[in-house]
């Protein structure tokens, strides 16, 4: 049966035996993915870091709790984002908490890494455009902006995002949809400028 | 193949996440071909997902591992313990238990002290009952009396010593200097 098992299933199943190594693979795996989803969800980097260990922890302390039949990146992405509404909710309950928070315009360039590209995307990573974007992707709401980056790090199929956000898989696809609709309408007037050159237009 | 609108749209959002096939573009081709003004809405849709796409990642730090294990190794070596929830509750739990005790003690106190001064009362009622008794019927100081200067009511007189004692504000010596006086 273990030949059948999704991988991270696999090792999961390894994890709820005690076994360490196999917990350190799933974190090496997916501490990339879950940062930045937490990242995005909170739009603090210092506190991401935290919670996003802290998604890992709460893994292994719920590891007896994890059944075969849901797939290791849907629980894990469900673990994360409700870690993440709960913290979300603690801000709004204790605003002062987060006033230091730096906000996405306040961003240290050398946290950050683009891997997804090589050289040609480093013009326009720096660009004003993608803080743009940046921002626009962070105020939009929290399960629109959640489809969005599941869907965007291409880890999860649409049924996968529709079961970490809790809604069918119609309302996830509209969910997208809705985002990226929205954020063409923030970003209409940098977009038409004609400043923003997709990589095609480049080469 | 033609494409609907919705299709496109569709479209649109997978280009996001994969490359789009040759037969996919063909008939993305076909379609803004017969529609040009949805041209610069793919366009626009275009440079939204290479934006999408291009947005920096936040790097974990180099310990970020270590540390998520070094917490779990501390979790692992902590003595099972109550959740704080849990303990919070036992807590609350434990008070209500204490103040329980508290109520049960005082309340007990209370009844104690209550028939305590019930039995003096009926002891002072009896003694009036007696003093009565002695007056009527002086005559008969017997071996059994509690008292040398009390006589024991007789059981008729007994009979209406609850009456007698639900009467008790009013005073006992002017009834009995008003036996006296009639006598």
């Amino acid at each position: 049966m273990a030949d059948q098992l999704d991988p991270d299933a696999a090792l999961m199943l390894r994890v709820k035996q005690g076994d360490a190594e196999a917990f350190e693979e799933l974190v090496e795996k997916y501490k990339r993915p879950v940062l930045n989803l937490v990242y995005r969800m909170i739009g603090d980097p210092t506190e991401a870091e935290d919670l996003a260990q802290n998604v890992f922890v709460q893994v292994f302390k719920s590891a007896d709790r994890y059944r075969v039949s849901a797939k290791f990146s849907t629980w894990l992405f469900t673990i994360a984002r409700n870690l993440c509404l709960n913290e979300i909710r603690r801000r709004k309950r204790h605003p002062a908490d987060s006033l230091d928070a730096p906000s996405f315009n306040d961003e240290e360039p050398r946290q950050y890494q683009d891997q997804k590209t090589a050289a040609p995307s480093e013009n326009l990573a720096e660009s004003e455009l993608i803080s743009k974007i940046e921002e626009a992707v962070h105020e939009l709401p929290e399960n629109q902006r959640t489809a969005l980056l599941l869907f965007r790090d291409r880890e999860l199929a649409y049924e996968d995002i529709s079961e970490v956000i809790g809604c069918s898989l119609s309302a996830t696809k509209s969910l997208i949809h809705r985002a990226r609709e929205t954020l063409k309408a923030r970003l209409k007037p940098y977009l038409k400028k004609g400043d923003w050159q997709t990589e095609k237009e480049k080469l | 193949m033609k494409m609907t609108e919705n299709e496109v749209q569709q479209l649109a959002d997978e280009a996001l996440r994969r490359p789009l096939s040759a037969a996919e573009i063909s008939a993305l081709e076909l379609y803004l071909s017969a529609h040009p003004k949805a041209r610069s809405d793919w366009r626009e849709s275009e440079l939204i997902n290479e934006g999408l796409r291009h947005l920096p990642d936040l790097q974990p730090s180099s310990n970020f591992t270590s540390q998520v294990l070094a917490e779990v190794r501390r979790l692992d070596r902590e003595p099972v313990r109550h959740a704080p929830g849990r303990w919070f509750g036992s807590w609350r739990f434990s008070r209500g238990i204490a103040f329980g005790l508290v109520f049960f003690g005082v309340g007990t106190l209370f009844y104690h002290q209550n028939r305590v001064a019930e039995r003096a009362e009926v002891a002072q009622t009896l003694v009036a009952v007696s003093d009565v008794a002695r007056l009527i019927n002086p005559a008969k100081p017997g071996p059994s009396m509690a008292r040398g200067d009390s006589a024991m009511p007789n059981v008729q007189l007994l009979q209406d010593f609850d009456a007698i004692r639900s009467l008790r504000t009013v005073s006992v010596d002017l009834d009995l200097d008003l036996l006296k006086a009639l006598q």
